[in-house]
Parts: structure tokens; sequence; C-alpha cells
């Protein structure tokens, strides 16, 4: 796709005891890209092959259309990784000052703007920050260099809804120029239901699903039911199936279709979170 | 690479105050016990070794990922270390000919030695820099002080040999400086190519 700001092509990587398995996905320009998966699916070796951290054994991967990490333009693409990865003695007006020497578009005016709106102490080492504010601090640093991507590897996790919510907006209002794009990782699939165009689901180093986020939601649906039910529905529209202590529970693609065909039976909408744990814990058709 | 030297800066800053006045005392009384010129191999080479403190907190708050992911390359990032090696090391050899000709004037002493410790002092840290610098970055952090165990012992080991072997004059120290040289500059070299293949996890 030549308008994606990010392609996966059969990106493989293998470790000991764990396989990126020929993964391919895009982020298109103008889109939020949410990826999803269980701990230990392959988010944070995705998101770090695709930032050439560590070096995939084979397939490409496409960054604001460049191949060659070397000539990748770094000073357009924000990263925010899980957790604190900034010397922790420096404060952020020092930080500040050894971006300023990094960056080409470093825009200073725009960081401090953005520490006063998080309430972010300038002069404050970043240890004596909480968690939540050292996750601020790493977004801030993502927004003030003219980024057109953004890669977040669990951004949001540690902060409190008010502050999620604050976030989304940012993501919502950077989205906005249609020569940004994002890709986020995170558990709190709620998020990536209000601000995502397209979900990726990982699942043991393999991709499940990349579907539009709207054909989820809208479309996807579980069906709450008792044995007999289960026998009678057609094999071929079950995605997955779980066998509870006193029901089944059904995964589909069609939930109107499915609720015309079988008047009786109680279908629900799937939320992301039931989707992925109808992939993980049921059986797959 | 000036963000990253500026960023180690910041680092060691706070050290670098103390280790002043460590080296202080220290001279004050080797002033007194042998040379004041001694001085100028332990200021060359313990400032020089401060540059591991800016690794292993790069290494430990997870900045090596996000530097990586900054238009920085990785053979700038291990360049900065190297070219911050060098200065902490001249910073260090500076103070030392500040202080002993200070302590020489003040004292009566002989100002010819001082060319003897320069071309230690000079040659030392560069050898020790070749091993020490490399296995920081590339061991983890309990086989990285390995590499400080062995760099000194290595370094004063080679200096030693070519002394016996060569005797001690002018041209050795100048030979041993060559070759300090030459090794530092391969080390920087292939710590370069070994860490652009390196996975950052």
């Amino acid at each position: 796709m030549e308008n994606a700001a990010l392609e996966l092509m059969d990106v493989s990587k293998h470790y000991t005891d764990f396989t990126l398995d020929h993964i391919s996905f895009q982020v298109p320009r103008g889109c939020i890209v949410g990826l999803i998966g269980e701990n230990g699916a392959g988010k944070s070796t995705t998101i770090h092959t695709v930032l050439g951290l560590t070096h995939k054994d084979g397939g490409t991967v496409s960054l604001l259309g460049e191949t060659d990490p070397d000539k990748i333009c770094r000073d357009q693409i924000g990263v925010v990784f899980d957790g604190n990865n900034y010397p922790e003695m420096l404060t952020p007006a020092q930080l500040g000052k050894v971006f300023k020497n990094i960056y080409h578009s470093w825009d200073q005016d725009r960081y401090t703007k953005l520490l006063e709106h998080f309430r972010l102490p300038i002069n404050k080492r970043l240890r004596q920050f909480s968690k939540g504010m050292k996750m601020k601090y790493a977004i801030s640093v993502a927004f003030s260099h003219n980024s057109r991507m953004l890669i977040l590897d669990e951004a949001t996790s540690g902060l409190d809804p008010v502050m999620r919510d604050e976030i989304l907006d940012m993501l919502l209002d950077f989205i906005q120029d249609e020569d940004h794009s994002i890709l986020v990782s995170s558990h709190i699939t709620s998020d990536l239901e209000k601000i995502a165009d397209y979900i990726v689901f990982l699942h043991n180093g393999r991709i499940v699903f990349s579907k539009p986020k709207d054909e989820l939601l809208d479309c996807y649906g579980i069906i709450k039911c008792g044995g007999a039910l289960f026998d009678k529905i057609d094999k071929k529209e079950i995605i997955a199936y779980r066998k509870m202590d006193y029901e089944w529970q059904i995964l589909v693609e069609n939930r109107q279709a499915v609720q015309k065909k079988y008047p009786d039976a109680l279908v629900t909408p799937a939320t992301i979170d039931e989707i992925m744990l109808m992939y993980v814990k049921g059986e797959v058709s | 690479m000036k963000g990253l030297l500026i960023k180690d800066f910041y680092i060691i800053k706070s050290v670098l105050a103390i280790m002043c006045v460590v080296f202080l005392v220290i001279g004050a009384s080797l002033s007194y016990l042998a040379t004041p010129w001694v001085l100028t191999v332990l200021a060359t080479v313990m400032l020089g070794m401060m540059v591991t403190t800016t690794i292993n907190v790069d290494r430990s708050s997870g900045w090596m990922k996000t530097a990586f992911t900054t238009p920085v390359s990785r053979k700038t990032v291990i360049g900065s270390k190297y070219m911050m090696y060098l200065l902490l090391s001249a910073a260090g050899l500076l103070f030392g000919l500040v202080f002993g000709s200070a302590a020489t004037a003040v004292l009566g002493g002989d100002m010819r030695s001082a060319g003897l410790y320069i071309c230690i002092s000079v040659t030392m840290a560069l050898l020790s820099g070749s091993v020490i610098l490399p296995a920081c970055f590339l061991l983890d952090d309990g086989k990285s002080i390995l590499g400080n165990i062995f760099a000194y012992p290595l370094s004063a080991g080679i200096f030693v040999a070519f002394s016996l072997i060569m005797g001690e004059g002018a041209a050795t120290l100048g030979v041993l400086i060559g070759i300090a040289v030459c090794i530092f500059a391969a080390s920087w070299f292939l710590a370069g190519k070994v860490l652009a293949k390196k996975d950052i996890l």
C-alpha cells in the first residue's frame, strides 16, 4: 500500500523460546492501528523490530516509505515505551537540552508547554516522579519534535482514567493531520475501542486478525446458549467457542445474521476484550 | 553527538566535584610520599573510568532503547562514549599536570619526570580504555566488571614488557603511545561494528 506509514511484510524473528512468525500488517497514513495480544504474544518484539532495536530474521519493514533502518528519518518518529527510559538523575530541563541537540526538529516551546500542561516540575529529577508522571514525560518528549508517526508501547498504562482520556484526545488531535499515523500497543482495549481505526491481534507470535475496529464492534457477537442450541448452530458460522460452567459462549462474525437465523439465541455485541478472550481461551474453529 | 555528551556530563557532574577534592587530597599525600606527578596517572585513569558510570546508567535506565529511536546512529552512540572517555582522560591529565606543576614549584622537584608520567598516563588511559569500553557495551553488568579488573594490569603489563624489551627511553615511550593510539582506534571501530548488530532488548 503506497500510502502506508508503516508496512510489515512477512517479518520474522526467532528466539530460543519464541518466534515472531511471518507478521504482515500496515498502518495507513492518517490512521490509528491498535496492536493487541496477551502478555508474551509478541507486541513489544514487533515494535522493537519495526524500530530497528532488534534485527529481524526475515521480511521487510517499511517505515515512512524507507526500508533501510539507517536511512529512516527518525526525527519524524515519536516513540513511547512502557516504563521510564531516561536517566533518572536528570531533570526535564536537562533532558530538554539533550534532546535539543539530538533532534533537528526539536520544538522547545512545545516541550515546555506540554510539561506545564501535564504539571511536571521542570527541575525535579525523574527518579522523584511517579510512574504516571514518567509516562506523561515520555509522551511530552514524543510530541515535541514534530513527529509524523507515533509508536506507543503500553503508553497509557499506569495513568489514571482522567489522564488517559486526555492522552487519547491528544492522539485524536494528532491524527487530524492526514499525514500523521499512530501504532499503539495496549492492554487497555477500551482505549483502543475509543480511538483505533484498525485492530491487529497477535497471539503466540502470529497475526490472528487485522480488521477495522468498527467491523469488530458492529458485526462480531457472542452467543450465550445451552448445549442444544450449540449443536444446532452451523459450525461454519463459529469463529471460536468456550464451554463455561452453565453455558456455551460462541464468537460469531456477523451477529445480525446469526440473530435472524436463530431468533431464540441470546446474541450480544462483543467487545475487543471478549474477542481476544475467545481466541485465546476458546477453541478456534 | 553533542546531545549525548551533554547527557553524560549531566550524569557525572555531581561526582566530578567530589573527584576533584579526592584528587587534591591524594595529590597532596603523594607529593610528600613520592612525586606529585603520580597524580597525573591517577587522575587520567580515574576520570576516564567515569565513562563506565554513564554506560551503566544508560543500561539500567533503558536509555539505549530511547537513544536508538532518535536520529543518532548506533555508531554515534558508541563514538560519544569513546569521545567522553578521551575528554575525561584529557581533563584528568590536565588536572594532574596543573597540580604537579604547582606542587613542584612549591615543594621543589624535578620537572623532567613530568614527561615520563604524561606518557604513562596517555598509554595507560588508551590501553585500558580499549578494553573497558567494549566490555561495558557488550557484556552484561556482572561480566563487564571483568573488563575493569583486567584492563589495568593488562595495560601495565604491556607497558612494562615494552620497557624491558626496548629499554627505558623516549623512543620506547613514543612507540607505546603509538601502539596505544592504534589499539584504542581499533577498539572504537570494532565496538561500533559489533554493537550495530546487537539486539537492544
